[in-house]
């Protein structure tokens, strides 16, 4: 290992793909809008001059390779890396990492690390992967420009290679914000008939922590870095992963926790927040007692129904044809006024409604926001989000029709409310901590590791 | 705007970095970095009556070189032998023949093993460019003085003020950070 080995290592890591050929291998820079030719020329040809005077002729000193690329109009570029790379293989090797295929999906990094022996070593590792995988895109802020965010970036499903990077960041002070595990706990938290929950992993860091503990070797990220925190008005500081207090809401449970994808240590498991994943993952900076304490109340934080679902009429009835557990239920369908369940909301957002107890029914919020999924015009709507709010778009209707109201089918057993109505539906569960605690069991390999079994009609009646 | 000289701290910095991490990673940790800024002999003495120690074995050396005034130098050792560096740091539109002439003259005249001339934020001229891609022999230099080999290696890089890092040209013997680490190491071992 030396300083400019692990600079190109992390490169290769964050974006290598080697192929049959034995003297060409890529690195993928996925930059998309960012990097874009057509969107912004300018940087384009600056990321072109990145590559060719930082890479090429580090590759060149180090491993003796040369270096061209190609653009694509998606912002997506390759680097390709020609000549004899067997060196280049067997130093990855020596670590553990086979060069087959798209190297950070299956990488194990664990051994890479130990020789990393400095924190110098360790940020040019991380800047190499900053380079190729560290998103800026203006998106990727937290709720406002205020706190700017560096996004790595990372498809598949390796959660080892995301929690050895995280803590290598955590080594150099580089402590990670926010990590967006590729689950369906985390990217698809109420609905558990949306199938498309694989969206990669996201390791974010505030832009102000990286810029001062991490390192880029492109002018084109580095520049970026400081446009970006321009639009700040302070300077952030990350808070540590002990320290950091987690707010938790509840997660809908998932089919998809059982993907035959996921790794054995989180396959079959329900997470009610990002740091859970990360006591499951045995992080010595998972804050235990915090997730402990959390675990405590499972039953308000779990729900074996969708939390909200909403979709096309048709398709609300076929998820309740395909479920005994819905279809059997008989049903008492009442034209509600929205105006009046609006009222209710605003004496207290937290009431629940058509329920046994004060803790017991469906979340009056959710409700409302399926009607006002329900209610809106096309044009109101972006995707399955009202614009501007459900309250507002309730609001309007309720001016334009006073009487406005909508029709909701409630079970006799607390599954879920099913609503519907011009065209489209939406399904509610319902909150009920005392059944959805029973289902909680804890894994024996992995006291930290939740099991959630099916719901069945005789837990709801024996409430 | 920013001067020559404001530069020097950040590269001498990150160059020690960059050494010192590649030595430890080489599983050594008994080799020091002692810096200069502006004449050697001077900075010589000032070294070696600050650390006596550890660069007893440069004590001979620093009474006979001749004062030189450089830009930066490093005096690298490890208790028994000491290698001597030199950075000649440059902010012009591009460093040419003059500037490579100007590191050469005060590694031969030193016995400076390992020059580097540093352009910051820019690169060389075409010639130089041209001269050390073609012209092994302007930056691998061996001289011999009272009957004794002294090799000299230099090389050019560019300093990237915005990154704070090293921009490679493969123009010289020495090809980047890791390789001048790598000499300095096997100096070291023997």
């Amino acid at each position: 290992m030396n300083t400019d080995k692990a600079y190109l290592l992390g490169l290769i890591i964050g974006g290598g793909i080697f192929g049959n050929a034995e003297d060409v291998f890529k690195i993928k820079l996925p930059y998309n809008k960012w990097g874009a030719l057509e969107s912004n020329p300018q940087r384009a040809g600056q990321i072109a001059g990145d590559i060719l005077r930082k890479v090429g002729q580090m590759f060149r000193a180090v491993y003796g390779l040369t270096v061209r690329y190609d653009a694509l109009l998606s912002g997506v570029w390759y680097i390709y890396c020609e000549g004899n790379s067997a060196t280049i293989k067997a130093d990855l090797l020596n670590y553990g990492i086979i060069c087959e295929g798209e190297i950070r999906g299956n990488a194990d990094i664990s051994k890479l690390v130990i020789d990393l022996i400095d924190d110098n070593l360790k940020r040019r590792f991380i800047a190499g992967l900053a380079d190729t995988i560290g998103s800026m895109a203006l998106s990727q802020r937290r709720f406002s420009d205020e706190h700017q965010i560096l996004s790595l970036e990372i498809k598949g499903y390796n959660f080892n290679f995301v929690c050895d990077l995280c803590r290598l960041l955590y080594s150099v002070n580089c402590i990670a914000d926010q990590v967006n595990w590729n689950h369906p706990n985390i990217h698809c938290t109420s609905d558990p008939y949306y199938s498309t929950w694989n969206k990669g992993f996201k390791l974010r860091i505030l832009l102000d922590q990286y810029a001062k503990f991490g390192a880029f070797a492109f002018r084109t990220k580095a520049e970026s870095s400081i446009k970006n925190r321009r639009l700040q008005q302070q300077i952030h500081c990350a808070e540590k992963c002990e320290d950091r207090e987690i707010s938790i809401i509840p997660t809908t449970v998932h089919p998809a926790e059982n993907d035959p994808r996921l790794p054995d240590t989180i396959r079959g498991g329900h997470y009610i927040h990002f740091r859970h994943f990360c006591a499951v993952l045995g992080c010595e900076h998972a804050p235990y007692r915090k997730i402990e304490r959390h675990l405590a109340k499972i039953g308000e934080l779990i729900n074996p129904f969708p939390i909200l679902c909403k979709d096309t009429n048709d398709k609300i009835e076929e998820i309740v044809k395909s479920d005994p557990l819905l279809c059997n239920r008989i049903y008492v369908i009442s034209d509600i006024s929205v105006s009046s369940l609006l009222e209710v909301m605003q004496k207290n957002e937290n009431q629940k409604i058509y329920g046994t107890s004060q803790v017991c029914g469906y979340p009056i919020r959710k409700v409302l926001q399926a009607i006002a999924y329900i209610i809106a015009d096309d044009s109101e709507l972006s995707g399955k989000r009202p614009r501007g709010g459900y309250v507002e778009v309730i609001k309007k209707h309720i001016d334009q029709k006073p009487d406005l109201s909508i029709k909701i089918r409630q079970p006799d057993l607390l599954t879920p409310l099913i609503l519907i109505g011009n065209g489209r539906g939406a399904l509610v569960g319902a909150d009920n901590p005392k059944v959805y605690k029973k289902l909680v069991s804890r894994s024996v390999k992995n006291k930290y590791k939740l099991c959630v079994r099916d719901i069945t009609e005789d837990d709801l009646r024996n409430a | 705007m920013r001067n020559e000289v404001s530069y020097y701290h950040e590269i001498q910095n990150f160059i020690e970095t960059q050494i010192i991490s590649n030595i430890r990673a080489k599983n050594r940790s008994n080799v020091h970095i002692f810096w200069g800024i502006g004449e050697l002999k001077t900075n010589l003495q000032r070294i070696l009556d600050e650390h006596p120690v550890e660069c007893a074995c440069a004590f001979s050396f620093a009474k006979r070189v001749p004062p030189l005034n450089l830009d930066i130098f490093a005096l690298i050792t490890d208790g028994n032998k000491f290698e001597l560096l030199i950075l000649e740091i440059k902010l012009v539109k591009s460093a040419g023949l003059s500037e490579w002439s100007q590191l050469v003259g005060y590694c031969l005249v030193s016995g400076a093993k390992y020059g580097l001339l540093v352009n910051i934020d820019r690169g060389g001229s075409q010639r130089l460019t041209q001269m050390l891609s073609t012209e092994k022999h302007l930056s691998r230099i061996i001289t011999f003085v009272d009957d004794k080999q002294r090799d000299h290696f230099l090389s050019f890089m560019q300093w990237d003020s915005l990154t704070q890092n090293f921009e490679y040209s493969n123009l010289g013997e020495i090809s980047s950070l890791s390789d001048l680490s790598n000499r300095l190491i096997s100096e070291f071992s023997t």
